[in-house]
């Protein structure tokens, strides 16, 4: 395996070289590399590719100044949760992966993923290009010396899969659940028995008894698991993760090198990789919700106002706790949630109720129904 | 000689190594649009395009913006791209509906797209390529370069209660939702923005719709109507884009043209999140300091909208030379996606709403 890979970028290298003939020559004393290791598994649909689409983007916007190798998670190169350490120790030059990852770090990156009852994919963008989040992700971000970047959403997941329709939080007593992040902590408070699995585990642990529920990703990451089989009533909303951003990080040091000229292609590429993908994700989250439901029999149904108001109150209190871990966290917490109040109105009355109500107009209101 | 010196010059700023190679070739060109300069928000990103290509060309692509009557009027964009007069256009591709019907696809209709759905087409539904057969037929190549989010449903003295209210209401809203009020037995009138107000005053037009609380606040309109209806019905996820002649991009290297596409591309986020953050802090400005209040369609408007929306649309795809398989395209992807829409955003922003006390 690792044999392969240095074959593999010396093929790379030599490619570079004869591509970019003539003009290139000069180029490639002047090559900046850089070595991106992703947090995912090559076999997952959409985010490895995309981690390679905004790398292959970079190297031709630059016309090959700049050039990112990418390397995926996996057993023979890293842990997807290895990669914040990897980059800040100058042991690789990027990652694309998700800042809640880095919650041990600090609490408040969590924020610049996506946290219950937070914001949407098209708010997070607004909130930090427009609403003082990115000057906050910098701070947060650069004392692990890594400039960040927004490169993508994968927009709002579902509430998990369950066995029963779920009419009420006493019918969840008691029942494990295997769920990620705070989502799970907020369940946990709920008095359900929360915990983490490997995707690769949790069919067996379906088998063995060991979860009742579970929540993965969104439709098209949960398809291929087929968890409709087994547990057919798909809950929504994805009250506890809204929107998860995707995040480049480069090496703080490393960037700073960079001439104005090369941070603007970056961003650039960065930008148009956030739209195709969330593009992507809702196009492919669609046609898999489709699928699902005609061929495997989902059932989509909305949790019940009495639990999702619980779970909001409880959502408050873990959010606080955040908030509380230090002077940072605090002033994140009070931008993100000043943001999402003054938005929450518009958002909700403008693509919310549009969407609702074009529903029915369209004979979706049958299956596709929320009041 | 020539060469060492180019090194020289690379290491200093290696960007800059590609100039010099094409050194002799820097491009100065002209950008029309159909916006004022610096509108917020249209204007000031169609601006940001421009300045993009120019910075991420390292100026060897240097594009001049004109504005609106600058060079052109607004509505001469398209000719003069087409004929190379100019090299590019930001405008909305439903401008041109008389052209052929089926560049309103590209721009929004009634009950169409939101602004992430029309990126989802555009890029991964099919939408790119039925566009780029229509452009080429007009000498052109054109790519999404901003969306202004769902327009707001407009401005009344009163709530729209019944269909009642809609009979004979002098309305400005163009396009194809000035067709579906029509069908309403509304009379539709067509008035450029900076038309609306007088024409409030004088009595000429009883209703408005412009874009959304951002720009219809900045035009003072919360002073003269009081009813703000949601949802917007007629342009739900309004796409802007920039049309290129296609001789000139032809000719341009594969680096410098995906450069050009992702300058237009990252727009559609970058736009869209200017508009959001200002939307939704002007809509509460208009609720709280200007005593304007926020009504929903009733359900029966809201169905004969609908209904009248999918007549109007398609009647309209039978018009244009390329429209039909555009419009078929389009309603098989609405049809796919719209039912996760709903039970996604639709429903989450819905429970947010009502658990923060702002259910409407």
């Amino acid at each position: 395996m690792s044999i392969a890979k240095i074959d593999r970028r010396a093929v790379l290298g030599a490619g570079a070289a004869l591509g970019t003939t003539g003009l290139a020559a000069p180029a490639l004393a002047q090559t900046k590399r850089f070595r991106m290791v992703t947090s995912w598994a090559p076999e997952l649909p959409i985010l490895p590719d995309s981690a390679q689409r905004v790398a292959d983007q970079i190297t031709l916007l630059s016309g090959g100044g700049l050039t990112f190798e990418v390397v995926h998670a996996g057993p023979d190169t890293h842990g997807e949760f290895d990669v914040l350490d990897l980059v800040r120790t100058g042991r690789a030059d990027a990652y694309h992966s998700l800042e809640q990852n880095w919650q041990d770090r600090h609490p408040a990156y969590a924020f610049f993923t996506t946290v219950p009852f937070g914001l949407t994919a098209d708010e997070m963008a607004s909130w930090l290009r427009f609403g003082g989040g990115d000057t906050l992700w910098q701070e947060l971000a650069n004392s692990n010396s890594v400039h960040p970047m927004l490169v993508g959403n994968t927009s709002c997941q579902m509430g998990g899969w369950f066995a029963e329709k779920v009419e009420s939080l006493e019918q969840l007593n008691g029942k494990k659940i295997s769920i990620p992040g705070i989502g799970g902590k907020v369940w946990q408070a709920a008095g359900l028995d929360t915990q983490s699995l490997a995707g690769a585990d949790l069919i067996p642990a379906l088998f063995e008894g060991k979860i009742d529920a579970l929540e993965w990703f969104n439709p098209h990451l949960d398809l291929d698991f087929g968890f409709a089989k087994l547990l057919p009533f798909y809950m929504f909303p994805g009250w506890q993760e809204p929107g998860d951003a995707l995040a480049m990080g480069i090496n703080l040091g490393r960037f700073e090198q960079l001439t104005p000229e090369e941070k603007a292609l970056i961003e650039v590429a960065c930008q148009q990789e956030s739209v195709r993908v969330t593009g992507e994700f809702l196009a492919e989250n669609g046609r898999s919700l489709n699928i699902m439901r005609r061929e495997y029999g989902a059932q989509l149904e909305a949790f019940p106002p009495e639990l999702l108001d619980r779970l909001f109150e409880l959502t408050d209190q873990v959010l606080e706790e955040i908030a509380g871990h230090d002077e940072l966290a605090g002033r994140i917490h009070g931008s993100f949630l000043d943001f999402r109040n003054a938005t929450a109105r518009y958002s909700d009355i403008s693509s919310g109720k549009f969407v609702s109500l074009r529903n029915a107009a369209l004979g979706l209101d049958k299956v596709y129904k929320y009041r | 000689m020539k060469r060492r010196h180019l090194l020289v010059g690379m290491s200093a700023a290696p960007i800059a190594l590609a100039t010099p190679a094409i050194g002799q070739n820097i491009q100065e060109i002209r950008m029309v649009t159909t916006w004022p300069r610096d509108f917020p928000g249209l204007g000031t990103g169609a601006q940001r395009v421009a300045d993009r290509i120019t910075a991420a060309t390292g100026g060897r692509i240097t594009v001049k913006l004109f504005a609106a009557g600058e060079l052109v009027g607004a509505f001469d964009s398209f000719d003069t791209v087409s004929s190379g007069e100019a090299e590019m256009y930001h405008a909305a591709e439903y401008y041109w509906q008389k052209t052929d019907t089926g560049f309103a696809f590209f721009t929004a209709v009634p009950l169409g797209l939101t602004a992430s759905e029309i990126n989802a087409w555009v890029l991964h539904g099919g939408g790119q390529q039925l566009w780029d057969d229509l452009a080429a037929d007009h000498g052109l190549k054109s790519f999404l370069a901003g969306n202004t989010g769902v327009q707001m449903g407009g401005w009344f003295r009163n709530p729209v209660t019944s269909m009642d209210d809609l009979k004979g209401l002098k309305m400005r809203m163009p396009g194809l939702g000035g067709d579906v009020l029509r069908e309403l037995g509304a009379d539709p009138v067509v008035l450029p923005g900076g038309k609306i107000r007088p024409a409030l005053e004088a009595g000429e037009i009883d209703a408005t719709e412009w874009v959304g609380p951002y720009n219809d606040k900045a035009f003072g309109l919360q002073d003269l109507l009081k009813a703000y209806m949601y949802p917007g019905f007629h342009e739900p996820g309004t796409a802007t884009s920039v049309g290129i002649n296609k001789a000139w991009w032809d000719k341009q290297s594969t680096a410098d043209k995906a450069l050009i596409e992702a300058c237009c591309t990252a727009e559609n986020e970058v736009m869209l999140a200017e508009y959001n953050v200002n939307n939704g802090g002007d809509l509460e400005t208009l609720l709280t300091e200007h005593g304007v209040g926020l009504h929903r369609f009733p359900d029966d408007v809201w169905q004969a909208i609908s209904d009248a929306s999918l007549q109007v649309v398609a009647d309209t795809a039978k018009k244009g030379r390329r429209a039909r398989k555009i419009h078929r395209s389009f309603n098989r992807f609405r049809q796919e996606v719209a039912g996760w829409s709903n039970i996604s955003e639709g429903a989450y922003l819905a429970t947010r709403a009502r658990l923060l006390g702002i259910e409407t």
